[in-house]
């Protein structure tokens, strides 16, 4: 046909004319028509050389910026690897190889769509190889997409029967899909599979759970236990089935142990491709962890490897410090924050704590400039305020404490431990009863389970001499209400004076009584001051006033270096 | 000179091929243009518009008989047509802080006891110090009993600027009119309904909570059994844009996102007893609702939802809160004023590997017709949702959201409003969610998720099912993939079945009505008291073809969000209604008589 079109158009009538001259690119046109419809290109911009292999999908380049820079470097060269590869147009094996390797950085680093891409890629070139088939199995299943996690792992298990982990994974993804039947089948052929048993016995014991076979479930759970105690987590999931069967006692001491470890799985496949991630932020990240579980030795350990990764992170440095302060390394802490504050000047939370450290030591004077220089950088950073504030209380210049308190708590209203000795160094710098009824108002306001600061504000409602203040009855209801929360004697001792200042003289020893019944023997300097007291209310009379200004918590805390050793917040711990 | 025909006859020849060929050619270019036409204006017409689709796996549905397939049933989005015009605004500006990504709520409530169910939509505002310009408000739609709604925020004094979250309602004050409390990023707003007008008590009600809290689900109940609503009020986590600028959370291969709850420490809730006379007591430490880490002593919870519920059955209300990434909680009622926390205890804290999830929306509902409770939890994406049910009757709860097909389906999807409701009149209970990410550009890095998500329906098939919730796929316009957010049901439109709105976060809510046409008989029930304390807490039980159904009279459900007050009982094919009973909170047992279906019974206490 197309010779004759092509013979046709070729020939010359007798005038010597191509009449035809129209049918060879009318014939070009129709091919064309005739073609499929081009297809779309989706891809993400890639490597130009991508493009030359029939079959392969570009891979998306991800924005890599906030990881490390050891680890830029590591997905750069793994991506230089596959074109190199793909230039030298290396066999499928191996061009399969650096995708698969590059998809396994991908996936631990959570780039999950280069991940699936090289995934893919890797399959094509090599469909038989195991290992990229099993990796991109897991990936479906850590992305939530079972259906497809339980097609892969099949997929892989055929070309590797006699890998054992794959079929623990499956079992996992087969129970959360309800295949119930094939799950415990899974479970089963696996559970006398050395590193394997526990977490087959685990799944044995989540179905037996969910279909309500509760000594089934505790049976299995046990025994998962027994084998791999450190799966913290299974502790949970034994202390459901023993409540189910009202052995709750039990079950209160399981729940007690939980934790957050799941039953290992002896999978070196897997094992490698979790090897992959490294770099500094996998340890900072693991010494965060360890933080959370107050393992603060662990903590420790993992900065440290972090750190020799990377040396100059002085956020870290500080975090460490930390660490090593909390076990018992102080004088390394110091050591250490030192060179964090030299490599970053303005680093607060290192200085602050360099404070700390040597207000731990004695040495007052070197403190407060620590103190001031943090509140130079920031002023309004609330610890530093605080532990100035306690500095100026111990020197009785309770003026300049008040202000630093003042200013710790406007910076931060929860910070609990300022408000006593604001309330303290108030009283003793003359603040009138109005600004003790603010602030104790606020501390109530943000602390109600802190029964301290209702007991002083119902003090002060009943002993103000502000007339504007003084509340004799809300003080009673006051005291009323923390009795009824709990009746100890301090509390009888405000609830006493409360009846005593409405009159109540009657009630107020009758209370006064018990309060010194307690204390009497554990605590006789607190028994002499109640039992004059009751004298005064058998005589139906109150207290002198200088007593009753006699708060017995208002006085500068003790040091405590502890506290924000441990507990002082960083926004950024690396 | 004679002509040589063996040289002509193989031009004849050719002549005649060459007609035959052009003949064939202009066929072939007829037909060639014709298909290249048809599949250009073919492309044309199925090119997707410019939204995402969310790709959400479906469950793994074994063949199902026809009785085993969800009814057909659509819902038209008649945002427009019933005139609701609220666009949320979250005052991004780029900086990607946590609050962005939250939304806020929506209520329907009868304000003007006109009985229909009118809605507000909760707005949030800009987090900068410059304030948005124009002032966003909160939103009030009034109802003209048929579904068309009209604006009335202004006159009802509902215009207020505020960064809001959820909301509650409750007449507190047993006025007979209905009030409204709004959480928010700051100071929380009590408004007292005068006869439709609604005006800010907060100061004196003293219930505004802190200017440092981030509160989200509230809640109207009586939780001390005294004939009046006090208020529970969840808060989230301790936030300030310092904080969360500092924190500076990344998404490897996108860089700064919204942050996630971990980051942040959590806050406690707070419980306000309602002491008579427009005052309420802070009661959260001597009630006990305090929970602190006893290592840290720093506070454990990040509320985002509650579900209010009396699941022992003692006559006192307990409370289920969902807690974003901790343990959630099961506050129980102890009836002498304190709640004691056992939601581990009771199996409701972690999902079924001891994990605690990101829980967002939470309802209650006792969906097998039976004495089991269940509880419905909507989590973070690559989680599945929870579904916590006791058995036979009694905790502790074990979570059978696989059993019950549930599960493996909502695993992709990121859910925050969730709620149980029978969309298809035939007397079960079926669920819906509502789902949308946090993060815009999360696809670029996740191709297993979109921004905007397809809400999801699952049809509640009943106990012969092997999956009792089936993923419903035909929903109409409920398929849309949308940043869902608050879900909230009620019959806008009086035809007995159930409506739903879903808000958005920062784009225009969406209001579906349920167009289903499957002649099943209905029968609602509705409280001539209002939302007060003698209501709120009651329990309904319908028993028609020997099968008992159970409602709560529970406004509060879902994420941030209030259902209607009147609950709402399909009945298949049953035209008569055996019998109706409601247990006031108070105790009492109330028999009412039911002459007919497919109507509205109005009942009150003690009538």
């Amino acid at each position: 046909m197309s010779g004759t079109i092509f013979r046709t158009t070729a020939q010359h009538n007798a005038d010597g004319k191509n009449e035809k001259w129209f049918l060879t690119p009318l014939f070009l046109i129709l091919c064309l028509l005739a073609a499929p419809p081009l297809l779309a290109d989706d891809s993400v911009a890639a490597p130009p050389a991508d493009r030359d292999k029939p079959g392969l999908q570009a891979v998306p380049l991800p924005k890599t910026d906030n990881l490390d820079e050891e680890t830029r470097a590591r997905l750069e060269e793994a991506r230089a690897q596959v074109n190199a590869a793909l230039q030298e147009r290396a066999a499928a094996r191996e061009l399969a190889a650096t995708y698969g390797e590059l998809g396994a950085l991908y996936q631990v680093y959570a780039l999950h769509r280069s991940a699936e891409q090289c995934y893919a890629n890797a399959i094509a070139l090599d469909p038989d190889n195991f290992r990229w088939n099993y990796y991109a199995a897991y990936h479906a299943a850590s992305t939530g997409r079972m259906p497809l996690a339980v097609q892969r792992y099949r997929q892989a298990r055929a070309l590797k029967p006699a890998y054992k982990a794959l079929v623990v994974r499956l079992a996992d993804a087969l129970l959360d899909l309800n295949e119930l039947d094939s799950a415990r089948t899974a479970y089963e052929e696996v559970i006398s599979e050395t590193g394997l048993e526990a977490a087959a016995l685990y799944g044995l014991g989540q179905i037996a759970l969910l279909q309500r076979d509760y000594e089934t479930a505790i049976a299995h759970l046990t025994r998962a236990l027994e084998l791999d105690p450190a799966a913290t987590r299974i502790h949970y999931v034994l202390a459901q089935a023993l409540r189910a069967v009202q052995r709750t006692t039990e079950a209160r001491t399981q729940l007690a142990l939980r934790g957050d470890v799941l039953p290992a799985i002896r999978d070196p496949q897997i094992e490698s491709l979790m090897a992959m991630k490294s770099g500094a932020h996998v340890h900072f990240i693991r010494a965060m962890k360890a933080i959370n579980r107050h393992d603060h030795n662990a903590a420790r350990g993992h900065f440290a490897d972090g750190l020799a990764r990377e040396p100059d992170n002085a956020i870290a440095l500080v975090s460490y410090a930390r660490t090593l302060y909390l076990t018992g390394e102080a004088s390394e802490a110091r050591t250490i924050l030192e060179r964090a504050v030299t490599l970053k000047p303005d680093n607060v939370l290192g200085l602050f704590l360099l404070g700390i450290l040597a207000e731990e030591g004695g040495d007052t004077a070197r403190s407060t400039d620590y103190y001031q220089r943090v509140l130079k950088l920031e002023p309004a950073h609330a610890g530093a305020h605080y532990y100035l504030g306690n500095h100026y209380f111990r020197q009785q210049d309770t003026r300049q404490a008040a202000t630093h308190y003042r200013q710790a708590l406007a910076a931060d209203a929860r910070y609990s431990a300022a408000y006593i000795p604001y309330l303290g160094a108030l009283i003793h710098s003359g603040a009138s009863d109005g600004t003790l009824l603010e602030t104790l108002r606020d501390a109530s306001h943000y602390f109600p389970e802190q029964p301290i600061y209702r007991s002083l504000l119902a003090r002060l409602l009943a002993t103000s001499r502000d007339p504007q203040i003084y509340a004799p009855q809300d003080a009673l209801r006051l005291a009323e209400q923390l009795v009824e929360e709990q009746r100890i004697p301090p509390h009888l001792e405000v609830l006493a004076l409360a009846f005593a200042v409405n009159g109540r003289f009657a009630q107020a020893a009758t209370i006064l009584e018990e309060a010194l019944m307690r204390v009497a023997w554990s605590m006789p300097g607190v028994a002499t001051r109640l039992g004059a007291t009751l004298a005064a209310y058998q005589e139906e009379k109150l207290p002198a006033a200088e007593e009753l200004q006699d708060w017995p918590v208002i006085q500068p805390p003790a040091f405590d270096g502890q506290g924000p050793f441990r507990n002082y917040p960083a926004a950024r711990p690396y | 000179m004679k002509q040589d025909n063996s040289s002509i006859q193989p031009y004849r020849g050719e002549a005649v091929i060459r007609t035959v060929f052009y003949r064939s050619l202009g066929v072939i270019l007829v037909i060639a243009l014709g298909g290249a036409g048809l599949w250009y204006l073919s492309r044309e017409a199925t090119k997707p518009e410019a939204i995402e689709e969310a790709v959400v796996s479906g469950p793994v549905i074994e063949t199902a008989t026809p009785l085993h397939t969800p009814p057909a049933v659509a819902f038209t989005d008649i945002t427009d047509e019933a005139g609701i015009d609220f666009v949320h605004v979250n005052g991004s500006r780029g900086e990607k802080l946590m609050p962005e990504a939250m939304g806020s709520g929506a209520a329907f409530l009868d304000y003007d006891n006109d009985a229909d169910q009118d809605l507000l939509l909760v707005n949030a505002t800009g987090l900068s110090e410059q304030p948005q310009q124009p002032a966003p408000t909160l939103a009030l739609y009034r109802n003209d009993g048929h579904g068309r709604f009209s604006n009335v925020t202004e006159e009802s004094g509902l215009a207020i600027t505020t960064y809001g979250m959820g909301v509650a309602v409750g007449d507190y004050d047993a006025d007979g009119w209905t009030d409204v409390y709004i959480t928010a990023l700051g100071e929380n707003i009590l408004l007292r309904n005068n006869a439709g007008q609604f005006v800010d008590v907060t100061a004196a009600a003293q219930v505004a909570g802190l200017a440092s809290d981030w509160s989200t689900a509230a809640t109207f109940i009586d939780y001390d059994n005294d004939q009046d609503l006090d208020l529970f009020v969840g808060n989230y986590v301790l936030w300030s844009r310092k904080i969360d600028l500092e924190i500076d959370f990344q998404l490897t291969g996108l860089g700064r996102a919204i942050g996630a709850p971990n980051h942040f420490t959590g806050t406690n809730n707070r419980l306000y007893r309602n002491e008579g006379n427009g005052l309420f007591s802070d009661v959260s430490h001597t009630a006990g609702i305090v929970v602190n880490d006893p290592v840290s002593g720093l506070p454990e919870g990040k509320a985002l939802a509650v579900a209010p519920v009396d699941y022992d059955g003692d006559g006192w209300i307990d409370l289920f809160v969902a807690n974003d990434t901790v343990r959630n909680f099961l506050f129980h009622n102890l009836g002498n004023g304190r709640f004691e926390e056992i939601g581990a205890l009771e199996g409701i804290a972690f999902d079924r590997n001891g994990k605690a999830t990101g829980a967002m929306g939470i309802d209650t509902a006792y969906f097998r017709n039976s004495d089991d409770l269940g509880i419905g939890i909507g989590n973070f994406a690559n989680e599945m949702n929870s579904l916590f049910v006791t058995a036979d009757g009694q905790a502790p709860f074990a979570d059978e959201a696989i059993l019950e097909g549930f599960g493996p389906a909502s695993r992709l999807a990121l859910t925050f409003g969730l709620f149980f409701f029978d969309y298809d009149l035939d007397g079960r209970l079926d669920l819906f969610q509502a789902n949308g990410h946090l993060e815009s550009e999360i696809n670029v890095v996740q191709p297993s998720q979109h921004y905007a998500q397809p809400a999801q329906l699952f049809w509640n098939c009943g106990d012969d099912c092997r999956n009792r919730f089936l993923h419903v796929e035909e929903t109409g316009a409920l398929a849309t993939p949308l940043v869902g957010r608050a879900a909230a049901y009620a019959d806008i439109d009086n035809d007995g079945d159930l409506d739903i709105v879903i808000t958005q976060v920062g784009r225009r809510a969406r209001l579906f009505r349920n167009d289903q046409q499957l002649g099943n008989h209905w029968l609602r029930v509705a409280f001539a008291d209002g939302p007060g304390a003698g209501v709120i807490g009651a329990r309904v039980e319908l028993t028609a073809g020997g099968i008992t159904q159970r409602r709560h009279v529970m406004p509060t459900r879902s994420y941030l969000s209030q259902v209607e007050l009147p609950v709402t009982f399909g009945l298949g094919r049953n035209a008569q209604v055996d019998r109706l009973s409601v247990t006031w909170p108070d105790g009492r047992v109330q028999e009412i008589p039911v002459k007919a279906v497919d109507r509205v019974i109005t009942v009150s206490r003690g009538h």
